[in-house]
């Protein structure tokens, strides 16, 4: 108990020393605290802590310094130590003698707006934590793909080499070749956590700390709704509204807790960096402050540091905003173009480019910066699942209800001219490159699976959703005209009714998508099969083990940590019809039909000598052939040894 | 609105949230709560048959049973609590290719391993 007691408390201070303590000092020491409320500035330095991690982790691994416990924290006081300084040196130059504390400003607003944004964020995490009950402990495939990388770089103590090795046509193991399917982003942070705090990495570790960035998105896109409706008289409630749609309701479907116990961490980091680089943009060029344009910069290559996918809709959405400024401010378009590139050519904003181009080109290039990744992300979409969604399933992904006032409210958005230029032009260019991107990638050349860029649509769609429902309550109750369009008994009723089909549906949607029960008792039996061939094996045995019936099969590799591809997996089925790849079928043979003589060439060729398979699926066809021995045998796992 | 108090009171809930959590994996990653056992040869790899049967159910009588081919030449009982792992020692003479079995029951269920030598 009181080894538990001590693991929880080191896991806590260093996500606070991980995930917070980097970016205040980054806001301390860049002035940054004076442009934003204290909320925000919470999620801004969380946002900036995971970059600031990314490029110091990245910094000592370039260097003669290994990724260590005590390397990570000297560096992390190095920086801060830094930051205060540049502190002390601009508080003495300006002679202010203010606090800090002082300097941030603090919109007001009633108590009972407060307690209803609490009360919403208790909902949303006790939803969450419900549905996270049954699927905390590590089973998924993806959060176990992803673990091995940053538990790599916990052994070697340096950056990882994305590397796999694939079966060849000959049914022989090739030396390992890049993948660009993993981006160091998505793994510096991890592994940062568990040096520090030398947690297991069969642990909660890996979701809670997703379900932190997952709370801090919600965070972000409600301080994100507030600025983009601060000109709104209703944009205190418009940001309430948006809390809601999108906090407790439709809080478990993907993009939300679901994509966080599935270890989707390039795009739930990439959710979080998305709102947070569109505020830091949007207070940029309304604020004219070169300042904040080189922070949004700075998030923007963390983005692109963590993950290719979203850095592509960012792009997306930039063009859009851009598009959709000038088609609703065309003739302002050359003198605020101008104001553009003056800001662009600041002294911050250039250092900003300088430094990224530096760890682009010098330090750490990103893996999917070649052509074979590009080539397959851009041109015209090469599979069913690439050509787009269709309306329903749109509506689908994006929760009915919120859909059905979205849909109204971007209309209802082109009118809205008091809301500011900027604050429209945002708005409709993230709605609208998302929606485009998602029913029709052909016309944008994008060839990328059509749901997992509808999955960034729930944000816009749950700000805008937000702005329609409150605009409709609005409009029919007119405070500043102290006239009802409706009788008071009619308003309530119409408020209700709202309310019932927007929660109803959220609600509805949350059940639909929790578990039956927790799938540990399963996965237990796969780690305790792995053990076993852990201690019995060495890196000249080759193990094979199925995907499609052994539960948390992705997490075997951690066990060995002998490469990305070890041991080989029999993907799913459809994997190996693939009309548009020629595939390798040795995986699947070896298990399918393991006397056959294809399947021998393929043992003889890859030396695969052990066999990880549930009993119960495929141990038939290993019984009858005297080649194999059964050496294990559980409940949900058995091994086989090919002895000849 | 009160921003201290907003991120405040989300810091509580995350952390219960959290604790919870954590409280329950801990739980669930105790493999001796599964209900389960296993058995398995002490060297997969040459022709040792010493076995052990691992168990992390609530059964702890166990009865294993030697096979040659079909044909039974060796039996035994065992008394496992939860948790323990009993390594059994096998000698087993006259192999040549011959399938060895080892069979163990415990209440209601039976597992297999075996090699052919």
């Amino acid at each position: 108990m009181l080894d538990f007691i001590s693991s929880q408390i080191t896991f806590y201070l260093t996500l606070v020393l991980v995930l917070f303590v980097p970016g205040i000092f980054l806001i301390i020491a860049t002035k940054t605290y004076k442009n934003f409320s204290m909320l925000e500035l919470f999620v801004l330095a969380f946002g900036s802590s995971i970059v600031i991690i990314d490029f110091m982790l990245i910094l000592l691994g370039r260097f003669p310094f290994n990724i260590t416990r005590f390397s990570i924290i000297a560096s992390i006081a190095f920086f801060s130590l830094i930051c205060w300084a540049f502190h002390l040196y601009w508080k003495k130059k300006t002679n202010s003698k203010l606090i800090i504390q002082e300097q941030i400003p603090e919109p007001k607003t009633s108590k009972r707006s407060t307690l209803l944004i609490i009360l919403i964020l208790f909902l949303t995490i006790f939803i969450k934590t419900i549905y996270f009950k049954d699927a905390i402990f590590p089973t998924s495939t993806d959060l176990g793909h992803h673990m091995y990388w940053a538990k790599s770089i916990t052994i070697t103590e340096k950056l990882p080499i994305y590397e796999k090795a694939e079966i060849s046509i000959d049914s022989v193991i090739e030396k390992p070749t890049p993948i660009a399917d993993f981006i160091i982003g998505e793994h510096l942070i991890f592994a940062a956590i568990a040096i520090i705090s030398g947690i297991d990495f069969f642990s909660t570790f890996p979701v809670l700390t997703l379900f932190a960035i997952h709370i801090m998105t919600i965070l972000s896109v409600f301080v994100l709704s507030r600025s983009l409706f601060k000109n709104s008289e209703h944009s205190n409630t418009i940001s309430i509204a948006t809390l809601l749609f999108i906090g407790p309701l439709f809080a478990i479907a993907s993009p939300q807790a679901k994509f966080i116990s599935g270890g989707v961490i390039g795009n739930d980091i990439g959710n979080l960096f998305i709102p947070l680089i569109i505020l830091l943009f949007f207070k940029a060029l309304e604020e004219k402050k070169s300042s904040l344009l080189a922070f949004a910069l700075f998030l923007s290559l963390g983005l692109a540091y963590t993950h290719h996918l979203s850095t592509f809709v960012f792009i997306f959405i930039l063009l859009f905003t851009i598009i959709a400024y000038t088609a609703l401010n065309f003739k302002k378009l050359p003198k605020e173009a101008y104001s553009w590139l003056k800001m662009c050519l600041s002294p911050s904003v250039l250092t900003v480019l300088i430094v990224g181009a530096i760890f682009v080109f010098v330090l750490y290039t990103p893996t999917y910066l070649n052509t074979s990744a590009i080539d397959t992300a851009v041109g015209a979409p090469s599979k069913s699942t690439r050509t787009g969604l269709t309306l329903t399933q749109l509506k689908s992904t994006a929760g009915e209800a919120r859909f059905a006032f979205a849909f109204i409210g971007v209309i209802a958005l082109f009118f809205a001219k008091n809301l500011g230029k900027y604050n429209q032009a945002f708005l409709l260019g993230w709605m609208c490159s998302l929606v485009l991107m998602s029913l029709k990638p052909d016309l944008l050349f994008i060839d990328i699976p059509s749901n997992r860029i509808a999955s960034y649509v729930v944000y816009p769609i749950a700000i805008i959703a937000a702005y329609l429902f409150v605009t409709i309550l609005g409009k029919i109750r007119s405070e500043t005209q102290d006239k009802n369009y409706l009788r008071p008994a009619f308003l309530l009723i119409t408020f209700f009714l709202l309310m019932t089909f927007v929660v109803s549906n959220g609600f509805y949607d949350n059940a639909q998508s929790l578990n039956a029960e927790s799938s540990s008792k399963k996965a237990l039996q796969t780690y305790n099969a792995s053990e076993y061939l852990e201690i019995r094996t060495s890196s000249d045995d080759v193990i094979l083990k199925d995907h499609n019936y052994l539960s948390g099969d992705a997490w075997i590799k951690l066990f060995f940590m002998r490469g990305y591809s070890y041991p080989l997996s029999r993907g799913f089925f459809k994997r190996y019809e693939d009309s548009t790849k020629l595939r390798e079928q040795c995986t699947n043979l070896m298990i399918s039909s393991p006397t056959e003589n294809e399947a021998d060439k393929c043992f003889t060729g890859t030396k695969t000598n052990f066999i990880m398979i549930n009993p119960k699926m495929d141990s038939e066809q290993f019984y009858r052939s005297d080649d194999f021995w059964q050496v294990y045998s559980g409940d949900a796992v058995g091994i086989f040894y090919k002895a000849q | 609105m009160n921003h201290k108090l907003i991120i405040l009171t989300t810091v509580f809930f995350l952390l219960t949230s959290f604790v919870f959590l954590s409280i329950i994996e801990r739980k669930q990653a105790d493999i001796n709560t599964a209900n389960v056992w296993m058995i398995y040869f002490e060297n997969p790899k040459n022709n040792s048959i010493d076995f052990a049967i691992e168990n992390h159910s609530t059964s702890i009588n166990f009865h294993w049973e030697i096979l040659t081919d079909k044909n039974m030449i060796k039996e035994g009982d065992a008394t496992i609590r939860n948790g323990e792992t009993k390594k059994i020692p096998m000698i087993v003479t006259d192999t040549n290719n011959k399938k060895i079995t080892v069979k163990v029951t415990s209440d209601n269920s039976s597992k297999e391993i075996y090699k052919t030598l």
